[in-house]
């Protein structure tokens, strides 16, 4: 199958939409009121060394993807069980998003309709895109962040004189500790899923060009989702804003302009739409991609529907209500996450570090572009 | 319900499945076959009022046993 490959600022866009994911709407770092930027902005930075390793691990091998590399790192058998694992994590990443998406449904607009109903919509969609493959969908991506940045400019300007600067005081007023505990769920959502990429995108059309490109997605999702997590507090006050599902909904539906502007949330459920969308079908696509690395499968599209189906019934019962969700992202997902998000991809780096330095690091052949 | 979920199942597998076959591609119309085996037999179950245990049920226990 031909290498599928994209532009820089494709690639940007595709990880600027993979970041904001449902964050944009959820929020992140909850529960540690009117300090909860500054957890946000320091998940970033302490999510940053792992960025710098997918990168250097991509830029050391150029046109292989994270399954390829385990494969190569690791060896035949271990490279394939942890592609295994990755796998499923990713499949069951996609699947959470779903999940969320459905809820962010039911609670806010549609409360009659059967879960069922939006997870085969969104899924379906996430199919489809798979289908058309990466380059579609990145293509799909950079049009689509161009509405994204729009909207919500559209959505917040309006914000701005509803602003109380009073509910960011005081600052670290519990000190750092809590601050730095919350940090560690903005850590595993989403700043440290960059290793989902590297099993996406790992093909540009200026190969050097992809360290600068993971960054600039990286630095622009997080700068959006500090700002978004920074008006959320001066808009709902950081107690009442830690009690919200989707804070940012709840706080742009308080945006009224005189009897011209107002009822503006319909915003938040277009971007919400758009970056589930793009964030459930990077996670089955990395899926797929695992998928082919295990059984040697050159197309990952012909897989995209049946892990699509598979992603819809995990949604669903993966979970009994939205209060053990909410259970299981908040406390829980980051130590499950750890594995996947820090220990293997330090392990894969030392083993990357040794074999270069024992000079028994594998040779790439060089491919051929079929196109 | 059942009855609904295994047609819109086998309709799929018409749609998705026979093209691999033509294609002579059998490795990826057994490993779709797998995936679509898995999620009817699930959403089967579910239909027939039978409940499925979640599959994050054994990684929850395991996160609590570490952390607490």
């Amino acid at each position: 199958m031909r290498k599928e490959i994209i532009s820089d600022g494709q690639a940007i866009s595709l990880m600027i939409l993979f970041y904001l994911g449902t964050t944009i709407t959820t929020g992140t770092s909850l529960g540690i009121g009117n300090n909860g930027w500054i957890s946000i902005g320091l998940a970033m930075l302490e999510a940053l060394p792992f960025l710098f390793i997918c990168v250097r691990l991509l830029s050391a091998f150029p046109g292989k993807n994270l399954f390829d590399i385990l494969e190569l790192l690791l060896g035949k058998t271990l490279g394939k069980l942890v592609t295994l694992l990755y796998t499923i994590y990713a499949l069951q990443l996609g699947s959470f998003i779903l999940r969320i998406f459905s809820m962010f449904v039911h609670s806010v607009a549609l409360p009659e309709t059967p879960d069922f109903v939006t997870y085969i919509m969104m899924g379906a969609l996430a199919a489809w895109i798979l289908r058309a493959g990466l380059e579609v969908m990145a293509r799909t991506a950079k049009f689509l962040l161009i509405v994204i940045i729009i909207v919500l400019m559209a959505a917040n300007l309006p914000s701005i004189g509803l602003l109380n600067i009073e509910y960011i005081k005081p600052v670290l007023g519990d000190g750092w500790a809590p601050v730095i505990k919350a940090s560690f769920s903005s850590f595993a959502i989403p700043f440290s899923q960059s290793i989902i990429l590297m099993g996406v995108v790992f093909m540009l059309e200026k190969k050097e060009n992809i360290g600068r490109s993971y960054l600039k997605g990286y630095l622009a999702a997080g700068l959006v989702i500090l700002l978004l997590g920074l008006r959320n507090i001066l808009m709902l006050g950081g107690n009442y804003g830690s009690l919200q599902y989707f804070p940012s909904y709840t706080a742009i539906r308080r945006i009224r302009v005189g009897r011209f502007i107002q009822r503006v949330e319909g915003a938040v459920d277009i971007i919400l739409l758009t970056t589930a969308l793009f964030k459930t079908s990077i996670n089955l696509l990395a899926t797929t991609k695992g998928i082919c690395s295990l059984f040697n499968h050159q197309d990952y599209r012909v897989f995209a529907l049946p892990v699509a189906i598979l992603a819809m019934v995990l949604a669903d019962i993966s979970f009994g209500s939205t209060m053990q969700f909410a259970y299981f992202t908040d406390i829980l997902y980051p130590f499950y996450a750890l594995p996947f998000q820090v220990f293997i991809p330090v392990l894969l780096f030392l083993v990357y570090i040794i074999r270069k330095r024992t000079g028994r690091l594998p040779v790439i052949p060089v491919e051929e572009d079929e196109s | 319900m059942a009855i609904i979920t295994v047609m819109v199942f086998i309709l799929i597998g018409i749609f998705e499945l026979t093209p691999l076959i033509k294609k002579g591609d059998i490795k990826g119309f057994a490993i779709n076959l797998a995936l679509l085996l898995c999620s009817c037999t699930v959403l089967t179950l579910k239909s027939l009022q039978i409940s499925v245990p979640s599959p994050l049920k054994p990684i929850e226990n395991l996160i609590k046993a570490i952390i607490e």
